[in-house]
C-alpha cells in the first residue's frame, strides 16, 4: 500500500479503524447483508422459480383434464402435485388424439404411489418420441423403457436414489396419492429402466404403463376405461380452437392452455408473499443504515482524537472525512459479499426444498447484470449510514479534540 | 531570538518572525478574553528556547497559533518568507506537515497504529512515507526494538520517544513541544529533553519548548517568561 498517495493513506487509516473496531463494523455489515442477501433472494427465488416451472413443464403445451381449474390440471398431470380433479373417459383421449392440430397425446393416469412417490401410467412411446426440452428426448441412465402390457417400471432419477431403487427390484405400489401401510396392492412390478435426471417433476415419478392404473388390483371398474389427463403438444393456432371447443362450448372437459400463462396467474397468487419478504428486507435495510450509523457515530467519538492528532500532523480535513467514508464503504463491501453468501445459502436451501417437492430444478442463483442495483443498493445504504459522522468528522475542529494544557 | 523585554533586532536568519499577535476567545455572557497578546516573537534557524510559566495563561494557544491549528484575531506569523496568518485552512495543514514537528504532552500516539506506522502516517501526511527512514528515527531516539509495539504496550518514557520520532518524521524546520516532560519522571524527563534538543542540534531544526518545569528550563541556553512574551495579565484581559 502507498500510503504517499492521500487514497493510500485514507484506505489504510480507515484499516485501522475497522480492525479497532471491528464487532461493531461486523455487525454493521452482518444487518446490511441480511437485508441485501433478502432482497436478491426474494428477487431470485421468486424468479427462478418462475422461469423453472415453466421450463419444467416437460414440454407440452396443453393439458386437457376433468372438469375443473386448470392450475390443479396443470400440477396434477405435469408437476405430479395437487390431487387430481377426476377421470375422463378413454373416448376423450381418442378423440383429442385424432383431432387436427394435435402433435401429439399422452394419457395419464394417477392414483398409486410407492412409499409417497407417485407411480403415472402412461403411453411408452412418451419415451421414445417426446422432447422434454427442445430437442432433448428422456434418456436412460440404465435399463429399457417398461413394455406396454407388462408390470414393469421406469423409475425417475430422484426417485431411484431416495428410494435406492435398482433395476429388477420388485415392489408393490400403494394405493392414494398419499402414502399409508395398510392400502398396499397386490401387484408387484418390477424396475426395468432408470431415466437420467431432466430437473423436472418427472423425475420424482415411478413410470408404469397405463393399463397398470387401470386395471391395479382393487381399482374401481370404471378406472379400466378413464384417463386421469392428456398430455399435449400443438400445432400452430390449434390451442385457440380447441379452447372454445372444451372451455366456452362443452361442459365435459378442462383444456389448461397455454402452461406458461396458468402458471403466471399461479405465481400472481403468491406475490403477497413475496411483498412480505420485500417489506421485511427494507425494514432490515433501514436497521442496517441505523447500525452503520450508530458503528460509524461510536467510532467517530472514539476516533475524535485520532483525527485531531492527524490534523495536528497536518492532514486535511477531506483525509479525515475520506477515512470515515472509506470505512462505511469497507462495512458496506462486506455488506455486498455477506449478500451474495446469504443469497447463495437461502437460494441452495430453497432449491433443496422445491426439488424435494416438486422435482423441479431451479437454475443458477448466479447474479446478473440486472443485480447490479441491488449493490448499488447495499453500498449506498452503507455510505448513507457514515454520511452523518462524516459530516461531523469535517467539520470538527481540530482544537476542540486536543485541548491546551496550560 | 528575542525575548520582549530586549530589543527587537531583525536577524537577516530568522526563520520565525511573530508581530501583535492577538487571540481571544469568546467567554459566557459574550466577553471576549484575551489570552495571547505577543508584540515580537523571533526566532533564527535552529535555535532552542524554552517559555516557562503558570499553567492557564495562554502558552499552549500560543503554540497552536505558531503550528496553524489556530486562526489568531490580528497579527502575523512569518515562517520564512510565509505568512502563516494568510494562507487557507489547507495552505496551514500543507505548511504544519512540511515544516513543522509536534511533541504533545500526551503524547497524543495513534491508539490503532504501531510505533513504526505512527512515524509513518506522519511522513505520509506530507508524503513522504519511507519505511526505512521510520525505522531509522525509532533507532536513534533508541527503541528500535519496538517499532511493532502499539502505544498501549509502550511504557510512558517509550511513547515519548515515539512522538519525538514523529516530530521529526518530516525534516521539520521547527518542533514545537508542549509540556513534552510532563508525563515523565524526573530521570525520564531530563533524558526525553535532551534527546529531543541533540536530535534537533542533529537536524538543524529549531525548537520552542512550553513548560513549566524548572529542571527542563534549566536545559535551555535561552528561556523566556510567558509573563513577560504575553502582554495580558494571569486571567487575560476581558473586554
Amino acid at each position: 500500500m502507498n500510503l504517499n498517495s492521500k487514497f493510500g493513506l485514507v484506505f489504510f487509516l480507515a484499516r485501522k479503524g475497522f480492525r479497532q473496531h471491528f464487532f461493531a463494523s461486523l455487525v454493521a455489515a452482518f444487518s446490511i447483508a441480511l437485508a441485501g442477501g433478502l432482497l436478491l433472494s426474494t428477487m431470485k427465488i421468486q424468479k427462478q422459480t418462475q422461469t423453472s416451472f415453466n421450463n419444467a413443464s416437460g414440454g407440452f403445451d396443453a393439458v386437457l383434464g376433468a372438469r375443473g381449474s386448470k392450475l390443479q390440471l396443470i400440477l396434477n398431470a405435469l408437476f405430479h402435485l395437487d390431487a387430481s380433479p377426476g377421470n375422463l373417459p378413454w373416448e376423450q383421449y381418442e378423440l383429442i388424439k385424432n383431432t387436427p392440430g394435435v402433435k401429439e397425446a399422452y394419457p395419464v393416469a394417477v392414483g398409486d404411489n410407492y412409499l409417497g412417490y407417485r407411480l403415472v401410467g402412461t403411453d411408452p412411446q412418451l419415451f421414445y418420441d417426446h422432447e422434454w426440452k427442445k430437442g432433448e428426448k428422456y434418456k436412460l441412465r440404465q435399463g429399457r423403457i417398461f413394455s406396454e402390457m407388462a408390470k414393469e417400471a421406469l423409475v425417475g432419477s430422484f426417485v431411484a436414489e431416495k428410494l435406492n431403487l435398482k433395476i429388477g427390484d420388485r415392489f408393490q405400489p400403494y394405493h392414494g396419492l398419499n402414502f399409508k401401510e395398510d392400502t398396499q396392492h397386490e401387484d408387484v412390478y418390477v424396475v426395468v429402466g432408470l431415466l437420467e435426471p431432466t430437473g423436472t417433476p418427472s423425475d420424482k415419478v415411478i413410470w408404469i404403463p397405463i393399463k397398470g392404473i387401470q386395471l391395479m388390483e382393487g381399482h374401481d371398474k370404471e378406472m379400466a376405461q378413464s384417463v386421469s389427463a392428456v398430455l399435449l403438444t400443438l400445432k400452430g393456432a390449434t390451442g385457440f380452437n380447441l379452447e372454445i371447443r372444451y372451455n366456452r362450448q362443452g361442459n365435459q372437459a378442462t383444456f389448461a392452455w397455454p402452461v406458461a400463462a396458468t402458471l403466471a396467474s399461479f405465481f400472481d397468487k403468491m406475490n403477497w408473499f413475496r411483498g412480505v419478504l420485500q417489506v421485511i428486507a427494507y425494514v432490515i435495510a433501514a436497521v442496517g443504515i441505523l447500525m452503520v450509523a450508530s458503528t460509524m457515530h461510536s467510532s467517530l467519538n472514539q476516533r475524535k482524537r485520532d483525527f485531531a492528532i492527524l490534523r495536528s500532523l497536518g492532514s486535511s480535513r477531506l483525509i479525515v472525512t475520506g477515512v470515515i467514508v472509506c470505512h462505511s464503504l469497507m462495512i458496506s463491501l462486506l455488506g455486498v459479499l455477506g449478500s451474495f453468501l446469504i443469497m447463495l445459502s437461502i437460494g441452495s436451501v430453497t432449491q433443496t426444498i422445491i426439488v424435494e417437492q416438486t422435482g423441479v430444478l431451479l437454475e443458477g442463483m448466479n447474479l446478473q447484470l440486472e443485480d447490479l442495483w441491488v449493490i448499488a443498493g447495499i453500498i449506498l445504504t452503507g455510505l448513507i449510514g457514515g454520511l452523518g459522522a462524516a459530516v461531523n468528522a469535517y467539520r470538527s475542529e481540530l482544537v476542540d479534540n486536543l485541548q491546551p494544557t496550560s | 531570538m528575542t525575548a520582549p523585554s530586549e530589543q527587537i533586532i531583525i536577524d537577516p536568519l530568522q526563520f520565525l518572525q511573530v508581530t501583535n499577535l492577538k487571540k481571544s476567545f469568546l467567554m459566557g455572557g459574550g466577553r471576549n478574553r484575551t489570552v495571547v497578546d505577543v508584540q515580537c516573537f523571533n526566532l533564527c534557524a535552529g535555535d532552542q528556547i524554552a517559555i516557562f510559566g503558570n499553567s492557564g495563561t495562554g502558552k499552549s494557544t500560543f503554540l497552536n497559533l505558531l503550528a496553524g491549528t489556530l486562526k489568531p484575531d490580528s497579527g502575523s506569523i512569518m515562517i520564512g518568507e510565509t505568512d502563516l496568518t494568510g494562507l487557507s485552512e489547507s495552505g496551514r495543514d500543507r505548511m504544519r506537515s512540511q515544516n513543522l514537528g509536534y511533541v504533545f504532552q500526551s503524547f497524543h500516539l495513534l491508539q490503532g497504529c504501531t510505533a513504526l506506522e505512527n512515524v509513518l502516517v506522519a511522513m505520509a501526511v506530507a508524503g513522504i512515507a519511507n519505511e526505512d527512514k521510520a525505522k531509522e528515527l525509532l533507532s536513534l531516539v533508541g527503541i528500535p526494538e519496538k517499532e511493532s509495539s502499539l502505544p498501549s504496550q509502550l511504557s510512558i518514557g517509550q511513547q515519548q520517544r515515539v512522538c519525538i520520532a514523529r516530530a521529526l518524521a518530516n525534516n521539520p524546520k521547527l518542533i514545537l513541544a508542549d509540556e513534552p516532560t510532563g508525563s515523565l519522571d524526573p530521570e525520564n524527563a531530563s533524558r526525553s529533553m535532551e534527546l529531543l534538543k541533540s536530535l534537533c542540534d542533529q537536524n538543524g531544526c529549531a525548537l520552542i519548548v512550553v513548560s513549566h518545569d524548572p529542571n527542563i528550563i534549566s536545559c535551555f541556553e535561552h528561556s523566556v517568561k510567558w509573563e513577560d512574551l504575553n502582554k495580558v495579565g494571569e486571567l487575560g484581559n476581558e473586554s
